[in-house]
């Protein structure tokens, strides 16, 4: 008999209505389209509106997934997201109840870009630990409402967004096992990304040192996780990065050695949505049809703490809905 | 361990493709690239050769031909494991 699993049975997406392009953008500040898509490799994003709250896009997004796996109920469900409804109480137990999922275990998980990978391996330990059967993990963030909207360096990166997936038990064997994860965490690192405690303080980011740690983070987390599953760089096909920056992306590639084909691009159409780009990336990677069952799948992530991590996982049997 | 000029140019030229016609005494400041092409090719080097290198570091120090002196230097500078 094969090792028991939590598996990935659906996946789903939500995006806000609005959408906002570089050409936008370069109505209303000092930037260009040809050095937002040159810096980033984004050329639209998504910005909420006040009715597009996280727990909307979320609850959304986690319809969808349930759709996707033929379910409607869940024994556990976990917000990623570090832009909550409200700073009190979590946004978990309002998406459950949008649900109709009123009594179930629900809670957020604050780890910022690395929210969803975080989310993803607390779900996978409460399945394998046999304290519930199946679980939802959305990552939703409306990170546009923290910027500072004069702030070009990050204004033109960051949108809104939420993706879900729907894991239940079974066994290593079938397409869309979690086989192995990895964590880690440096709070030295805390201003590297953050939003300063005064009043009326935006978002803040050092760009060119969160560079630098997201690659090498990263790019150990994804050979870490390599190693655990036994597959070398070459054979994985289809590495999910946190959607960050189209650089990143490549650089990862580069140092892990995972071919920069395999890398899933999402960003150009919705930017860094934090704690949402990984699920909105397996979500558009699905609709592409470009992936089949059993494919070998790598998840990674660095953000806000610092925080980091990655998943191997195989490509799940699953129809999605495009969130476009 | 001895890093050559051309160790520098191959190792930034494989994963950066606007930087494919550096040369090793080509100037940095002189070639079409923005601050971050400087970031990514720290992170490239950095990982290739197992020290790290900053990029105001390869900016001081200018061309490729420099940079490898930079991580030559770094590399003596290790304990010997």
């Amino acid at each position: 008999m094969s090792a028991a699993a939590a598996v990935v049975r659906g996946l789903g997406g939500a995006l806000p209505e609005r959408v906002v392009t570089n050409h936008h953008l370069s109505t209303i500040m000092d930037t260009t389209d040809e050095w937002i898509r040159r810096r980033t490799g984004i050329a639209e994003r998504r910005h909420s509106a006040e009715a597009e709250s996280t727990s909307v896009l979320a609850t959304t997004a986690a319809r969808r997934a349930l759709a996707s796996a033929g379910v409607n109920s869940v024994g556990l469900l976990i917000v990623a997201t570090s832009t909550p409804d409200k700073v009190c109480p979590a946004t978990a137990p309002r998406v459950a109840a949008n649900l109709g999922l009123h009594g179930i275990a629900a809670f957020d998980v604050s780890a910022v870009c690395s929210g969803f990978v975080y989310a993803l391996a607390t779900a996978t330990w409460a399945i394998a630990s046999g304290a519930v059967n199946s679980a939802l993990v959305i990552g939703a963030d409306t990170f546009t409402r923290l910027l500072d909207p004069s702030d070009r360096t990050t204004s033109v990166i960051f949108g809104d967004g939420a993706g879900a997936a729907y894991l239940s038990a079974g066994t290593v064997d079938e397409p869309g096992a979690v086989l192995a994860s990895t964590l880690h965490s440096d709070g030295d690192g805390e201003t590297l990304i953050h939003v300063p405690r005064t009043a009326g303080a935006f978002f803040e980011m050092q760009g060119k040192e969160v560079f630098t740690q997201a690659v090498s983070a990263m790019s150990e987390s994804v050979k870490t996780v390599l190693a655990s599953v036994g597959w070398e760089a070459a054979e994985v096909d289809s590495l999910i990065a946190h959607q960050a920056n189209l650089r990143i992306l490549n650089t990862v590639a580069s140092v892990t050695g995972i071919p920069g084909s395999k890398a899933e691009v999402h960003l150009d159409r919705v930017g860094n949505t934090s704690a949402a780009s990984i699920p909105l990336a397996m979500t558009d990677a699905g609709t592409k049809g470009h992936r089949s069952p059993g494919d070998k799948v790598v998840l990674t992530a660095f953000g806000g703490g610092t925080t980091w991590g990655a998943i191997a996982m195989t490509w799940p049997t699953i129809s999605v809905v495009d969130p476009h | 361990m001895e890093i050559t000029a051309l160790d520098v140019v191959d190792a930034i030229r494989s994963t950066m493709d606007e930087l494919s016609p550096m040369g090793p005494d080509d100037s940095f400041a002189d070639l079409d690239i923005d601050s971050l092409s400087l970031v990514e090719a720290a992170v490239i080097l950095s990982n290739k050769f197992g020290v790290r290198v900053d990029e105001f570091e390869l900016a001081d120090a200018g061309t490729a031909r420099a940079a490898a002196g930079l991580i030559s230097g770094k590399l003596t500078l290790q304990p010997v494991s």
